[in-house]
């Protein structure tokens, strides 16, 4: 027993309690995904029981099969309806959000910094605030139950113009300034040099718009009437209060509202962190 | 004073031509300017409006001055949602914290292998509809099939309990799922943060013999003071207008024990039957007038830019 072996000992020690944290919190946190989808391809009796069954004895798929034949539940419609949603609000979002933090990073616009202001202050009034505010106005404005009432509300996200603001506040303006000298139009300028530059921040806004439309249940919640404008996560919501969905059902929808969103993060990983934390880091 | 007139300068073009010369750059900012005015700004001051009001849904009926803010104040169900929001909001913020911020911190150490990976699966419920959040915690918490009570069974423990049933359990299982949710949102702003923290600090300090928890309290916390008083700042704003969880998981049940001001809000409006547009705009009001409270002090801390998804 040498000293050096006994600090070799405590290190194996440290280091096992660490992976274990790390493995128990991760455990934690997966294993709901894990189970949500071992529940919807096992047999039905087998959901329902008391054992602890951990992996299913056989896969059955037919709660898929039954759910896209269900009429009462056009679950190909709420899937349609959430990708239109959601691409919508995104486009709708970044696309109003590079114009206005192009035209407030590269010109000095008389009343600029009220715009900023304004633009910002609506991250003070999330969706949940102004139920009846936006209810109101989406229904003065006929939209209730259409697409575009949908998407409009949803595009509101001040914090994706932050992103690409910051961003564009950063990159030298040189070369714009070369390419007005030159005789460009200011689109030209934005299309041609300032967007190319900007694009790890129009991805990670374009990720995080889309990841958060997706998700959304409350703005489609209220504005929508009618079960064929409904996005999967409003659908999954009627169909277990409407016409009582099982346990398995419900669960079956849950898994087709989270894959996509769980896809794309995946595969996308890098650059929904890197816009996660663009602001947060503070010196 | 004097040399600075003297110095020769193009002189200042008149407001409205400068605004003239500009016209492209506001033709940029209308379409911003436009929806989110629309759809955020307006909508926020007429429910102001309305809250002084009598509404039914489209009709503005008879102004009523403050009467919708005595009414909330008299209402026992009010007081409920309020004080169950604070319960939520605190409790989520304060767990979420320490949990994310030692998972930070073990992620971050040097020798730990697999970063991402363990990133990326404490972030998975992050880019999880509530929805979805909802009805797996809502599976696994039933109180006869639920994983949890089969597995709390096996140890001896049975029945469970009825974690969205019991009044006095109910709550605190939406803080529990909200928790779940929420973890890697806040670790990957703090493993961020702790990747920016000079590695020579550590190194100064190991040489003067600091143990690891020194190290924790003496440079880490100190040093992440502003990360951390941004991320109570986005908890609490995000979880003051929580919603959809309570949506799906408990109706606001059982006797109102986990309703939330946001579902209060649509509930009073839209639920009862008696559609009180006026008197859930004052309750709006109330919820507003906190979460703007407490952006306001975010912006005063730092940028407010974290409030994605």
């Amino acid at each position: 027993m040498t000293p050096g072996g006994a600090i070799r000992w405590r290190q194996v020690g440290t280091r096992a309690v660490v992976y274990t944290a790390l493995g128990v919190s991760a455990f934690i946190i997966a294993f709901p995904f894990y189970w949500m989808v071992v529940s919807t391809i096992r047999p039905e009796s087998e959901v329902y029981t008391v054992a602890l069954n951990l992996l299913p004895s056989t896969l059955s798929f037919h709660m898929y099969r039954k759910l896209l034949a269900d009429p009462q539940l056009p679950v190909i419609r709420f899937f349609l309806n959430s990708l239109v949603i959601a691409i919508g609000a995104t486009v709708v979002n970044v696309a109003t959000a590079v114009l206005a933090a192009y035209a407030l990073s590269r010109h000095r616009v008389p009343g600029g910094t009220l715009f900023y202001y304004l633009i910002v202050a609506t991250m003070m009034v999330p969706g949940e605030v102004v139920l009846i505010g936006l209810f109101r106005v989406v229904n003065a404005l006929q939209m209730i139950d259409t697409y575009q009432g949908m998407i409009l509300p949803l595009a509101v996200n001040a914090v994706n113009f932050l992103l690409i603001y910051n961003y564009m506040l950063g990159l030298p303006r040189e070369l714009d300034e070369a390419a007005r000298v030159d005789g460009a139009k200011i689109r030209q300028v934005l299309w041609h040099i300032t967007l190319p530059l900007t694009k790890p921040a129009l991805y990670s806004a374009t990720l995080l718009a889309f990841l958060s439309a997706w998700q959304n249940f409350t703005i489609p919640y209220l504005l929508t009437q009618s079960n064929n404008m409904y996005p999967l996560a409003v659908g999954a919501l009627f169909a277990e209060n409407t016409i009582m969905a099982t346990k398995q059902e419900a669960l079956t929808l849950a898994t087709i509202l989270t894959l996509p969103t769980l896809l794309v993060f995946i595969l996308t990983q890098r650059f929904v962190f890197s816009g996660i934390t663009a602001g947060a880091i503070k010196g | 004073m004097m040399a600075d007139r003297s110095v020769a300068r193009p002189p200042k073009p008149a407001l409205w031509a400068r605004m003239f010369q500009e016209r492209t750059a506001y033709l940029f900012l209308a379409p911003i300017l436009l929806v989110y005015t629309a759809f955020s700004l307006y909508p926020i001051v007429q429910t102001f409006e309305l809250s002084f009001f009598d509404a039914k849904i489209v009709e503005q009926g008879p102004f009523v001055g403050l009467k919708n803010y005595r009414d909330i104040l008299a209402s026992t169900s009010f007081h409920q949602a309020l004080g169950n929001t604070l319960v939520f909001t605190a409790g989520s913020t304060v767990v979420v914290l320490v949990v994310s911020l030692a998972l930070a911190v073990l992620v971050n150490i040097s020798w730990v292998r697999g970063k991402t990976l363990f990133k990326v699966i404490y972030f998975l419920p992050v880019v999880t509809s509530l929805v979805a959040v909802g009805y797996i915690w809502k599976w696994m918490m039933d109180p006869s099939y639920g994983i949890l009570n089969v597995a709390l069974s096996l140890v001896g423990i049975h029945p469970g309990p009825n974690w969205l049933s019991n009044p006095s359990l109910a709550l605190w299982s939406l803080v529990l799922v909200n928790i779940w949710k929420w973890v890697g949102y806040f670790l990957i702003i703090f493993t961020a943060n702790l990747q920016a923290i000079d590695q020579s600090y550590y190194e100064a300090a190991s040489i003067d013999g600091a143990g690891a928890w020194s190290q924790f309290y003496r440079i880490t916390l100190p040093l992440l003071r502003m990360a951390i008083i941004l991320s109570v700042i986005l908890g609490i704003v995000n979880f003051l207008k929580a919603f959809a969880l309570v949506f799906v998981m408990t109706q606001g049940g059982p006797a109102g024990r986990t309703e939330l001001m946001a579902t209060y809000v649509y509930r009073e409006a839209f639920g009862t039957g008696q559609m009180r547009f006026g008197f859930s705009a004052a309750a709006s009001m109330v919820l507003f007038v906190m979460i703007m409270i407490f952006t306001a002090l975010a912006n005063r801390f730092g940028k407010a830019g974290e409030v994605a998804l």
